[in-house]
Parts: C-alpha cells; sequence; structure tokens
C-alpha cells in the first residue's frame, strides 16, 4: 500500500465558497499526515530536498530580490549551462514540448553559443512538439539541431553521456495570482490582518489543530524571508512556488526505469531543469517576477519568456497568442498532487484521479 | 497593412441561408473569443489545422446555445462575442489527435467578451483571421468544383481520376503547407489563387 507523503497544495482548499466549484473532490482526504512539510522549503536557509536516502537533489537559493530581468537571468542561465557541459565534457539534451518555456531553452542557445557548439545539443521531442511550434521547428531547429522524435519518456539511454534540459518548473515562476483566476475580490485582503478567514476556512475541513498548524507554518515561512507578500492571493504564490517547485522537481525521477544508487547519482547530477537557476527563482520573488504574475488576461502570460524568443523570431503572432495546445486553462487552472512514498504523484481534483485513488490506494 | 473585409473576395460571412445548417466557430482560449464562423463541420477541423501554427482554437458548434440566432453572429462581429461560461468547455489533445466526439455543442449562453486589447494584438488578430478567410476561400473553390464521386472516391478509389487527381491534390497541399508554415500572407498569395486557377481548369477535365 502507498503512504502519502506530502500534499503540496492544501492552499487551494482555502478558496472562498464560490468557487468551490472548481474543486469538487472529497474533503475528507485533506488529512494532515506528519510528513506533510518535510519537502517544504522552509525558512530562508537551503533546506535540501532529500528523498529515503537523505541524497541532496536540489537545493532552494538563498531567497532575495534582485534586479536582473528575466532576459538577462536567461542568458545567465545559458552560459551556465555551456560552461557545465564543457567542465563535464557531456552534450546537451533538450527535451523540447514546442511549448513557451522549453523553447526559451534553444532560444537562449541560439542567440549566446557558437555555431560550433550548436553541435553538441541533442533536441529531444514528439510529434506534437512539431504541431505545437512548427514555425520554430522548421526555421530554427531543423537547420541547427540534431534532433530525435520519441515515443517514450524514458531518460536512461541518455544519462551516460548528456545533461538532460527540461522546461521545469517553469509554471511555478509564472504562476499567476489566483485573484486572477477567480477574482480579486476575496483574495486581495491583507494576509495580516485576515489570516484567521483562511484558518477558519481551512478548519472547517480539516479541523482546528491542523489548520492551525498550517497557518503557523505558512507564516513562519513568509515572516523568515523578509517578502513583500501582502496579499492573501501574494501567499497563495508563495505556496505554490515555494512547496510544489520541490515536488515537480523530485517527478521528474519518475523517468528513470531502472532505479537503483548509481541512476540517482547521474539523475541527481546531470538532470538541469532550465528554470531552477537560482536567478530565475530570485526574479519571480522580485518586482519584475511580481508584475509578470498581475496578468488581465492570458495574453500576458509568460509574456517576458514569450518576449525573449520574440527577441530572435520577430514573430509578432506567436508574441501574442501562443499557448500550449494542451492547456490545462480552460478546464483546470490550478492542479494539486500528492506524492507517495514509492515517487508516484497524482493530480487530485479529477473525479476520476480520485476513484482510482479511492480503488488502488486507499 | 493586407486586409480583408467584407467586400473582398476572400470573405465570407461564415452563416448558412439554410436556417438549419450547423454553425461552427473557431474559439481561441487565449482570447477568450471566437475568431471564426463556419458553417462547415469539415471546414471547421481543417481551419483549425491550418491555423494551429499561429494560434491554438477549439471548434465549437454554436447553434445548439440558448441564443443563438442567424442574425446574431457572423465573420463581421465574432470577434466581438464568446461563451457565458468558459469553464465548460473541455480542451482537447492537439489537432493531429482531435476526434468528432471532441467537438464541443454548446448549450449555455453565448455573450459579448468583455475584454479589451490593444491596437497591436487587434492587428495580429485580424492577420490571423486573413489566413482563416484565405484558407476558407481555398476549400470553397474546390468545394464547389467537387462532385461526391470526386470528393470521397478519391480517398478510397486511387485509381480514380488517375494523374488529374494525384495534380490536384499536390497543388491544394502547397496552398495549404504554405498556409500552415506562413508568416507573411501577402507573399504566398499570389501562389495560392494560381494555384487554385490550375486546379479549376484541371477539374473541367474530371
Amino acid at each position: 500500500m502507498k503512504k502519502l507523503l506530502y500534499v503540496p497544495y492544501p492552499s487551494v482548499d482555502i478558496l472562498p465558497q464560490e468557487f468551490k466549484h472548481v474543486y469538487n473532490f472529497d474533503l475528507n482526504f485533506w488529512t494532515i499526515p506528519s510528513h506533510a512539510f518535510t519537502y517544504a522549503r522552509y525558512g530562508n536557509e537551503s533546506i535540501h530536498l532529500s528523498i529515503s536516502n537523505n541524497t541532496s537533489i536540489l537545493p532552494c537559493p538563498k531567497l532575495e530580490s534582485i534586479k536582473e530581468t528575466f532576459s538577462e537571468v536567461t542568458d545567465l542561465r545559458s552560459i551556465e549551462l555551456l560552461t557545465f557541459s564543457r567542465t563535464h565534457n557531456k552534450k546537451v539534451c533538450v527535451f523540447w514540448s514546442g511549448g513557451i518555456d522549453s523553447t526559451v531553452i534553444l532560444a537562449s542557445i541560439l542567440k549566446l553559443w557558437s555555431k560550433s557548439d550548436y553541435q553538441k545539443v541533442l533536441v529531444y521531442m514528439t510529434d506534437n512538439s512539431y504541431f505545437e511550434n512548427p514555425l520554430f521547428f522548421e526555421k530554427y531547429v531543423e537547420p541547427n539541431f540534431e534532433y530525435k522524435i520519441i515515443n517514450h519518456s524514458y531518460w536512461d539511454e541518455l544519462l551516460d553521456d548528456f545533461i538532460l534540459v527540461d522546461g521545469e518548473p517553469a509554471d511555478k515562476i509564472w504562476q499567476p495570482t489566483i485573484s486572477f483566476l477567480y477574482g480579486i475580490e476575496n483574495l486581495n485582503h491583507q494576509w495580516k490582518t485576515h489570516k484567521h478567514y483562511v484558518k477558519n476556512f481551512i478548519s472547517n475541513k480539516i479541523g482546528d489543530k491542523y489548520a492551525s498548524m498550517m497557518i503557523d507554518r505558512i507564516d513562519t515561512n513568509i515572516n523568515s524571508l523578509n517578502l513583500d507578500l501582502t496579499s492573501i492571493s501574494d501567499v497563495f504564490f508563495w505556496i505554490g512556488f515555494n512547496w510544489h517547485l520541490s515536488q515537480r522537481l523530485y517527478k521528474q525521477y519518475k523517468h528513470i526505469q531502472n532505479h537503483n544508487p548509481e541512476t540517482f547519482f547521474k539523475f541527481s547530477k546531470f538532470y538541469y531543469p532550465w528554470y531552477v537557476g537560482k536567478f530565475y527563482q530570485q526574479w519571480s520573488i522580485s518586482d519584475n517576477g511580481k508584475i509578470s504574475r498581475n496578468i488581465k488576461n492570458l495574453v500576458e502570460f509568460k509574456m517576458h519568456a514569450k518576449q525573449y524568443i520574440y527577441e530572435l523570431t520577430k514573430d509578432q503572432i506567436q508574441l501574442y497568442f501562443q499557448t500550449s495546445l494542451k492547456s490545462r486553462w480552460i478546464e483546470s487552472p490550478i492542479f494539486d498532487q500528492m506524492i507517495f512514498d514509492d515517487g508516484t504523484s497524482m493530480i487530485v481534483n479529477q473525479d476520476n484521479y480520485l476513484s482510482m485513488f479511492e480503488k488502488y490506494v486507499m | 497593412m493586407f486586409t480583408i473585409d467584407e467586400n473582398s473576395e476572400y470573405f465570407s460571412w461564415g452563416i448558412p441561408t439554410d436556417e438549419k445548417k450547423e454553425i461552427f466557430c473557431l474559439y481561441a482560449s487565449v482570447l477568450d473569443r471566437f475568431i471564426f464562423i463556419t458553417n462547415s463541420r469539415e471546414n471547421a477541423i481543417q481551419l483549425g489545422i491550418l491555423i494551429s501554427s499561429k494560434i491554438n482554437t477549439i471548434p465549437i458548434r454554436i447553434d445548439t446555445s440558448k441564443n443563438y440566432s442567424s442574425s446574431l453572429i457572423d465573420n463581421s462581429c465574432c470577434l466581438r462575442w464568446t461563451v457565458e461560461d468558459n469553464q465548460n468547455i473541455n480542451t482537447f489533445s492537439p489537432y493531429s489527435q482531435l476526434t468528432e466526439s471532441d467537438i464541443i455543442h454548446f448549450r449555455g449562453y453565448l455573450i459579448e467578451s468583455n475584454l479589451n486589447y490593444d491596437i497591436s494584438i487587434i492587428d495580429n488578430i485580424n492577420t490571423i483571421r486573413n489566413y482563416l478567410f484565405v484558407a476558407q476561400w481555398i476549400l470553397l473553390q474546390n468545394d464547389c468544383n467537387q462532385t461526391l464521386n470526386f470528393k470521397y472516391g478519391k480517398d478510397i478509389l486511387p485509381c480514380v481520376f488517375g494523374s488529374n487527381l494525384e495534380q490536384i491534390k499536390k497543388l491544394q497541399k502547397e496552398c495549404f503547407e504554405s498556409l500552415f508554415l506562413c508568416t507573411d500572407i501577402k507573399t504566398i498569395l499570389p501562389k495560392i489563387k494560381n494555384n487554385v486557377q490550375k486546379i479549376k481548369e484541371i477539374s473541367r477535365y474530371i
């Protein structure tokens, strides 16, 4: 039987009642196991994400606001990857979905690396990557990079020769305030003065004891960071960023078939999620990052990243309208996941997942 | 700037003269608006595929909505319209995996969109609509000249019409590929018109 380790999104349950129809799952699942916050990145120190053998995967950087723009941060990350590749004499495999986040990676390589360094790059993609962004493929991927169209997602064969680069966990640095998704009135209250409202709401679902614990944890975490997180909406962003980011990184280990200490070591050393670069996380909590999240419509979503791509392509249509073909935005703007002790996770705000959960897990 | 208005040969209203016919729109989730109307299910799918290189759209049948009437919405004004509750519009896999059952029959209310966009965004929406009008025009040109035998027999009876059919298919494919991968419609319009003219000429002998 699987053991529930981590509930990364207790926060969604705090939504005002009028928005609850989005999350029609059985609230009885929202129990708080003793390990609930094991992986939360806590305070302003770098708490390492760890699994059972205490091996570090990805440390959290010291969180302080920076002045660099998204473009500058991306350039830094690109040079960092090139240096890392040279230091370890490894090629670079970019998992390109065709979406905005992974296209930024290729755009930065095209912008900053020399043509001879392009030969170090292998683009892993699927048929859907092409349909997601055919213009970029035709004009930039095919002429410049070796590419391989794959129909599986196991990474074992790549571990020896490549640094594995993907667009994780971009959604966490872009996560718009929930106020945009659900209406600003109810979530625009000050956290300091209205956190009791949130606590009362959670208490109805999980009881006073765990609600108090959760609020205390959130409060301590925020206070320790000296971050400008003033509204309840800001706090939602932070919860998603701080906790869910860790969960997303751990998730990728599922792409390794042969789970053993050796593959785990290679994975932890050479899996290179692009948006984990510490400057990205610091950018996300800076003024620039906050502005990027205060969007009025979906055209503005990830605009800084789209502008970075636009510097290369000069394609205004993509600048304004590029979205994911498999976008969850319409049906399910935010989804919640649980992590189990075998590393698997599940989305919990959909009925079919819940019934599977009941049948096979609980 | 190249524009297609109601007087252009490429323009189509998108609504049928026959009230009983189905009406489909392409709904752009990124804009929360309808960007194009057509009265053919096949065309809605084909147009959605063709424009997917530029914007992601969802085909929605709207004559099933609570307040649809043919005087309410057409291609001259559909940009102002959206669905009342987009939470009920399920997204689907990429167009390469689209099935008939993915097409939504919208049962709610059509409403006027309250989102406002900058002029540069509106310009680019119009550019996208230009592609759709031209693509629709190509489809309609071919459709007018096709007998049912020509339209459906070609796929299951490859020997029918011989080399003429192959030539037509090649000319059509060139048009659609150029629309799919084009970034400036003006540069491909002469070739498209030329191909459509050739198709018409070849079709006369079928």
